[in-house]
């Protein structure tokens, strides 16, 4: 699986949406679903796939599916 | 009643999210200004988020002796229109579209986008004169069995917390629960009553904004669930700027003593008081709490009564159990226990069911230094083959192992519900709880879940779990 498709699936399953929803556009509570418990487990779930340990900023600046690209960018991972 | 005993006009009552800093003097004046509007007491409804109009008219409701109920602002409307159906409030207070066009009633004001709806003329009576106010027991199911709270209780909880937690007017609480969970609304009332300010915010821990905001209101204190210290941790604690505060207080469900020692590190090491307390709606909100001298050595342990309560344990025939290392079932005497429930319209109408002793359900047990320890709760247990076995303490033992777990079960079946883990997780902890508690693993089963379901408190949803794995308890 590529970064990209990993990356996918995760916002995919941590908060129920298709592949469609996952534009420049989404953003945190775009949906209810993510919410601080949503981006919790989704963080989480980005650290198991990835292997890495986010900073604190990243993990609170993490604010956009665009903008978690280019933090994930500070850990080596490309798309 | 009046909860505001500030005696400085000029002194910050709130901080709106937007940085514009509303007075007591200010607050004050648009109470009085809505009290008038409500007219003569009645049953009102209101629709709760953490801003200036909620709070506003939840004072003004208090106030003018009417008897508010507090919902949450995102209820369903299903939900809604059931109590609405239950209860008949004469009075809605809302800022919903959805709500408007159900064409409830016509709105007899506006204030910072929400509506006071009058819906029925003739519902003031039969409320009990000592029913000042409504909670949820269990706020977004919706569900209509309500806790109904005095006066008394309201004053006596809030100054009891503001005694024991120090508050006077130099302090900034973050208001970082809803206020119609009843934790979030005991700290909105003790910090009023103390003249201190409280700062509300949208934003949650998750976000930069959230930190910037409260460095630069230099916010002294926040309150929060075991979850609101679960993103805490997530998020390097120990390298978090937390600015002025200097208080964190935790309530609303047990962490794990690791957890609570680990908190407590990371706060004394940066100056910060925590304090760990325990409480129920059924007593307004607290009852007792853990002071920071005693929490690395008892932590996990729910302290001592807050000023002018008192607990004891009592044995299945009701007798007092003194000794340590019984368990039994936690009673709380205090100003601060409510009436008792209320399940239909009739029941407003009911005086003190419970002449301030609460039978609260939890179970637990005294230390050899005396210190009361939850065990579990009273209806979560499960009768495995013939033993009792407390389903939180299942699930506390293995969350002290660092797992994210839900156990739920029926008579002979315990499951684990578990969430985090990588696929074939299920099949080795199945067979550790097994060795670990002599359980039959034919007894158990275990199930991944993605995230565990969570309530608007974020405590977990146990009835969403039930309905999803089919179990009764």
């Amino acid at each position: 699986m590529t970064n990209q498709e990993k990356y996918d699936s995760i916002f995919m399953e941590c908060f129920g949406v298709g592949l469609d929803k996952l534009n420049d556009d989404f953003e945190y509570q775009c949906i209810p679903a993510w919410d601080s418990v949503g981006h919790m487990s989704m963080i989480a779930a980005l650290e198991d796939a990835f292997g890495i340990m986010m900073e604190t900023e990243d993990i609170i600046e993490f604010s956009s599916y665009p903008v978690g690209k280019e933090k994930l960018g500070k850990y080596g991972i490309g798309f | 009643m009046n909860l505001i005993r500030s005696t400085d006009p000029a002194a910050t009552a709130l901080v709106l999210g937007d940085k514009t800093h509303l007075s007591y003097g200010e607050l004050e004046s648009d109470v009085a200004r809505i009290q008038k509007i409500l007219g003569g007491r009645s049953l009102v409804f209101c629709l709760c988020n953490n801003d200036r109009a909620s709070l506003t008219f939840y004072l003004a409701a208090l106030c003018a002796s009417h008897v508010p109920l507090l919902l949450p602002g995102s209820i369903d409307l299903t939900l809604l229109r059931n109590l609405l159906d239950i209860y008949e409030p004469r009075h809605l207070i809302h800022n919903r579209v959805d709500i408007s066009r159900l064409g409830l009633g016509a709105s007899k004001l506006d204030f910072c986008g929400y509506m006071l709806l009058e819906l029925h003329q003739s519902s003031e009576c039969s409320l009990h004169c000592d029913l000042a106010l409504l909670m949820t027991t269990s706020g977004s199911t919706g569900s209509a069995k309500l806790v109904r709270l005095s006066q008394k209780n309201l004053l006596s909880n809030a100054e009891s917390i503001s005694a024991y937690l120090g508050l006077n007017e130099r302090e900034r609480a973050m208001v970082t629960m809803p206020m119609h969970y009843a934790y979030g609304l005991s700290v909105i009332n003790s910090h009023l009553m103390s003249g201190a300010s409280l700062v509300l915010t949208d934003h949650s821990v998750m976000e930069s904004r959230f930190w910037k905001f409260l460095c630069d209101e230099r916010v002294t204190s926040m309150s929060g669930v075991p979850f609101f210290y679960e993103m805490l941790v997530k998020l390097h604690m120990d390298r978090l700027d937390f600015g002025s505060v200097r208080t964190l207080t935790q309530a609303g469900g047990a962490m794990s003593p690791d957890k609570v020692r680990f908190v407590d590190a990371c706060c004394k090491s940066k100056g910060i008081s925590f304090i760990t307390m325990y409480g129920q709606t059924e007593a307004t909100a607290r009852m007792t709490y853990l002071h920071p001298d005693e929490i690395q050595a008892k932590a996990g342990s729910i302290g001592r009564a807050i000023p002018g309560g008192e607990i004891w344990l009592e044995d299945e025939n009701g007798n007092e159990i003194s000794g340590p290392g019984v368990s039994g079932e936690l009673v709380y005497r205090g100003a601060n226990v409510s009436l008792g429930y209320a399940e239909k319209r009739a029941d407003l109408a009911l005086g003190d069911a419970r002449g301030g002793v609460l039978q609260t359900g939890d179970m637990a047990r005294r230390d050899e230094d005396g210190y009361v320890w939850i065990t579990g709760r009273k209806n979560r247990f499960v009768k495995l083959y013939g033993h009792r076995v407390s389903l939180d303490a299942v699930e506390l033992m293995l969350q002290s192992d660092g797992l994210d777990v839900a156990v739920i079960g029926d008579d002979d079946l315990l499951v684990v519900i578990i969430a985090g883990t990588v696929p074939g997780f299920e099949v080795g902890l199945r067979q550790s709880l097994a060795r670990r508690t002599g359980i039959n693993p034919a007894a158990i089963r275990v199930q991944a879940l993605g995230e565990l379901p969570r309530l608007a408190n974020c405590k977990v949803d146990y009835r969403a779990l039930r309905g999803y794995v089919g179990c009764a308890t």
